[in-house]
């Protein structure tokens, strides 16, 4: 199955959505980078020069790649990437579908926006508390919870389109469920010569 | 009441084709709200789940095998085995069942393994007139052994949410997956010769030397997991990242598989597959925080003591009911949606937690090539334009010796915590 939002947009809202695409891969990119950069940092400090190494390399990780998986979680609600039993879906047909869908990306709105709002709070009460991390690093802990409500925000933008997409600009030859194999390796599948 | 109208609303939203994530998310939510605990609690224990450091090497290591994945690694490994084992029938057979078990021990992923081999070996066993239900089979299959031999993410997810010792369950994965690849190999072996398959023209000792040192960067990546992690000289974080590291130097500076400007795209899609998992766990963790505190697990305890349930009954119990839900559901989601309940009841049970990990794993290894959701099946399908079916005819054969092999796995835990114990002691 295709892409739900891209299905029909064109114009100046095609590129919008395919900027915001753009932008989060490449954050992603660069906090994956980062976080393998200070865990090399870290392993080689310690044995070259074992005064001045870092020693929370592995803190950090936590933190970034935390931030990257949250900042991704939204590309995979455009991708439909998020791994689901599809089993009953398949038998059903397109109408059926299209509701189902629809129930499922209100579900999902709701949860999305709870994580805005607890999550909110999460960051709220780290800010009043001023909390910080136990380790001599002393991390703000803030920073670190911003990133639930970040992801949350995200999906939620994206549920939004994705419902609007399902309600009023329904494809059924691109939006219903057709021979999608699994969320590890999609875009290798489809680029792979059959044998002869 | 309450149980029924949880059960229906947990199987309701996965029927639906919600996403697993959100499946455990909303039940979470519901199970603190009705039971009058705080909603904060529910975004405070998500973030809180994934600020674990052993939990960051599963990103590092998916980068390490998405780094290998693109880098032409598949092709030196099938080099290497055809160099060492072309001289016997059935040769392209044995050479799939053993680079899919070397490139386990890189990627750590059953369907990136069976991608990866499927598209080299596939056309050449064909080509060569091997049949291809045959070809397929014994591909789709030994792929499977990804799932358990070391560095496996699900082993990593189990060690977690069990809150084990990874390195102690990375041993434990060592002896069962040579048995199940060794098994394969003697399969082939038996099989080729009866049906009188092609050997290939052995190469030249020299050469094969040549290509034995051309493989030698891509073995560099176990090399450093495993030197790293039991040498004592890093974490299991730490070893995750540099063989990420190691990865990408052999894939981009050795093998030449990816240009090194793509490196950012390649860890983006990296820690696009390990989003899917870790957002999972989160969900999952705080499903089974409540699940913890329900006193839930007690019950079954007391039930299964009650009614004086033997440990091998409740393996068996517990196997058969694994095999039925992998045939809907794949290995990370029946692991975060099944293991929160179970863990807790392993040890007053008398099974060990790590030999239960293997047999797990290895159960979830059948429901990779189980019809009707074995995603080997359709992995193989696609790459080869075959009808499911057919593939399925084909893996029929090392289905059986799977299921044996989960047997021999389950009520010989030796076996499994023979390494572990060897290292570690008991």
């Amino acid at each position: 199955m295709l892409a739900p939002e891209t299905a029909h947009a064109k114009g100046p809202l095609a590129r919008c959505l395919a900027a915001w695409d753009w932008i989060e891969r490449i954050v992603v990119g660069l906090l994956g980078a980062f976080a393998l950069v200070i865990a090399v940092l870290q392993v080689f400090g310690r044995y070259i020069d074992p005064a001045d190494a870092i020693t929370w390399a592995e803190e950090v990780i936590v933190y970034v790649a935390v931030w990257a998986v949250m900042i991704i979680a939204s590309d995979l609600v455009r991708t439909n990437g998020h791994v689901r039993p599809d089993l009953v879906l398949r038998l059903m047909g397109s109408r059926g579908q299209r509701w189902v869908e629809s129930f499922n990306c209100l579900v999902a709105l709701a949860f999305t926006f709870g994580m805005v709002w607890y999550g909110w709070d999460v960051v709220s009460t780290a800010l009043l508390l001023d909390q910080r991390s136990s380790s001599d690093l002393q991390f703000p802990m803030w920073i670190y919870y911003l990133a639930l409500p970040v992801g949350g925000g995200l999906m939620f933008l994206r549920y939004c389109v994705r419902l609007f997409m399902y309600v009023f600009r329904f494809d059924p030859r691109i939006m219903t469920i057709g021979h999608s194999i699994s969320h590890e390796a999609p875009d290798e599948l489809t680029k792979l010569p059959a044998a002869e | 009441m309450w149980t029924v109208g949880f059960l229906v609303m947990f199987f309701g939203l996965l029927g639906a084709g919600m996403p697993i994530f959100l499946v455990l998310g909303v039940c979470a939510a519901v199970l603190f709200f009705v039971s009058g605990q705080p909603m904060i609690g529910v975004a405070q224990n998500m973030i809180d789940q994934l600020n674990s450091t052993t939990l960051m090497s599963l990103p590092l290591f998916v980068m390490a095998a998405a780094f290998m994945r693109r880098g032409g690694v598949a092709q030196a490994l099938v080099d290497l085995s055809a160099a060492w084992l072309g001289g016997i029938k059935g040769s392209l057979g044995l050479v799939a069942v053993v680079s899919c078990a070397l490139f386990a021990a890189i990627s750590g992923s059953s369907v990136a393994t069976a991608l990866a081999m499927g598209t080299i070996l596939l056309p050449a066993m064909l080509e060569r007139g091997y049949p291809r239900g045959f070809a397929l089979g014994v591909l789709g299959a030994s792929g499977t052994i990804g799932v358990v031999i070391p560095p496996s993410l699900a082993l990593i997810l189990y060690g977690i949410v069990t809150e084990q010792s990874v390195p102690r369950l990375f041993l434990a994965g060592i002896l069962p997956g040579l048995l199940q690849a060794g098994a394969f190999f003697v399969w082939v072996l038996y099989y080729a010769r009866i049906k009188n398959f092609p050997a290939e023209t052995p190469l030249p000792f020299r050469q094969r030397l040549k290509v034995t040192l051309r493989a030698a960067p891509a073995m560099l990546v176990p090399v450093v997991v495993l030197v790293g992690i039991y040498g004592g000289f890093m974490t299991i974080t730490e070893s995750a990242a540099l063989a990420a590291v190691t990865a990408l130097i052999v894939s981009v500076g050795v093998y030449r598989g990816f240009p090194f400007s793509r490196t950012l795209e390649v860890i983006a899609e990296a820690l696009r597959s390990a989003g899917v998992i870790m957002l999972i766990i989160a969900t999952a963790l705080v499903f089974g925080h409540w699940m913890t505190g329900s006193g839930i697990p007690g019950q079954m305890v007391d039930f299964a003591a009650h009614r004086g349930f033997a440990t091998w009954e409740f393996l068996l119990t517990i196997n058969v009911l694994l095999l039925i839900i992998g045939c809907f559901l794949e290995v990370v989601s029946t692991l975060l949606l099944v293991m929160p309940i179970l863990a807790p009841v392993l040890i007053p049970l008398g099974v060990d937690p790590v030999h239960f990990g293997i047999i797990f794993t290895h159960n979830m290894e059948v429901g990779l090539v189980h019809p009707p959701v074995g995603l080997n099946l359709y992995v193989l399908s696609t790459i080869s334009d075959a009808p499911v079916g057919e593939v399925i005819r084909g893996i029929l054969p090392f289905l059986i010796i799977l299921l044996v092999v989960l047997g021999i796995i389950t009520y010989v835990p030796e076996l499994t915590l023979w390494l572990p114990r060897l290292v570690y002691g008991s």
